[in-house]
């Protein structure tokens, strides 16, 4: 076990992320039990992550939004789906969680949307909560009928197929269907018309009928 | 861009964070930062990641970074005007000593280990861990005291 002056002396590089190995481990063990080290390596660690906000600003290449959600979409972002990845792929990479409400802006870059699904004002997220109060993950639900579905977990669910119940805001149940969990996360795309006036609850259930994460919406 | 020097580089990079993002968007707690460090902090790994496979060291930090770092002292009232983090974070490097914002932006920018850092700067290697330190410190004093002045 390290002392405190040997955690002080690695507390820059692990609040700076290159400490490795056995070091990492034996100051993070140290961290775990030790309020004043951790204090400091929290301290360290709020200045350190503010520094790659000095990288220079540079304009992405044309084309390069299209090549991040068609490999965000796994190649199934053809039709209603399609529009779905631009906006959950958009609310998880830039916006999601800072904000409850993410507004989708419709900037003709979907032909598909206008022929396939009814008009879409705003998106709701919501974190999908577990045992705990642990944050497994994240749901959407746009209004509009069919309402679109995204829902998206890591790390914390077991690998397997979960069930994937909704309860909308009448309070009609109804199964959107099943999400694999694999390698450690999963993602579900998806709509459903269970109701005019939206979604309440997103919630996933496992093998044995157990309601493991939820995400109230509304 | 600033990290691995070639835009097509910086592109796989890019694709990656987001890719990354979006798997791991569940791993995010906000309680620990905004959601654009997150992203810049998984864009850093990333690209570090890809400098070391590719070269053994990084350019001159100053240079990489294009910043007005080289000690102009910035007056309180031009403080005042700064806005957003990147104009405090610019102006709390700036006040830092040459050699801690250097060793600030080899390891906290550039990934570099207190080690390499020494072995860089031709330094000892305690020498390179109090600049790390010592700069982290007073960075985050600065812009503590900055978020309370406003």
């Amino acid at each position: 076990m390290l002392t405190c002056a040997e955690v002080r002396d690695l507390a820059p590089e692990l609040a700076l992320g290159v400490l490795g190995g056995a070091e990492r481990a034996e100051t993070l063990a140290h961290v775990d039990d030790c309020a004043q080290c951790r204090s400091l390596v929290g301290e360290l660690t709020d200045a350190g992550e503010l520094l790659p906000l000095l990288s220079r600003e540079a304009e992405p290449p044309s084309g390069f939004e299209d090549r991040v959600l068609a490999a965000v979409g796994g190649g199934r972002k053809r039709g209603r789906l399609r529009w779905l990845a631009v906006v959950a792929a958009t609310a998880a990479a830039a916006a999601i969680v800072s904000v409850a409400t993410v507004r989708v802006v419709d900037r003709g870059r979907d032909d598909d949307r206008a022929a396939a699904v009814s008009p879409v004002s705003e998106v709701n997220s919501a974190p999908m909560v577990g045992a705990g109060g642990a944050n497994v993950g994240w749901a959407f639900a746009s209004d509009g009928r069919p309402s679109a579905v995204g829902i998206s977990v890591g790390y914390v669910l077991p690998p397997g197929s979960y069930t994937i119940k909704a309860i909308s805001a009448t309070g009609a149940t109804v199964r959107l269907g099943t999400m694999q969990v694999t390698d450690g996360y999963g993602v579900w795309t998806g709509t459903t018309k269970a109701s005019d006036d939206g979604l309440a609850v997103i919630s996933l259930v496992d093998a044995a009928g157990r309601e493991v994460c939820q995400a109230s919406l509304i | 861009m600033t990290i691995v020097g070639e835009a097509r580089a910086a592109e796989d990079v890019a694709q990656e964070a987001f890719l990354r993002a979006w798997r791991h968007a569940g791993a995010y707690d906000p309680r620990r930062g905004t959601v654009i460090t997150w992203l810049l902090t998984i864009t850093r790994n990333l690209a570090i990641d890809s400098v070391r496979v590719r070269r053994p060291l990084p350019l001159d930090p100053d240079a990489i970074l294009g910043l007005d770092l080289g000690g102009r002292e910035r007056l309180p009232d031009e403080l005042a005007t700064l806005r957003d983090d990147t104009d405090r974070l610019s102006a709390a490097m700036a006040r830092l000593p040459a050699e801690q914002r250097r060793a600030l932006v080899l390891s906290g920018l550039l990934g570099l280990t207190a080690r390499e850092v020494g072995e860089r700067e031709g330094i000892p290697l305690g020498t390179a861990k109090t600049r790390i330190r010592t700069g982290l410190l007073r960075l985050r004093a600065a812009l503590v005291s900055e978020e309370r002045a406003e």
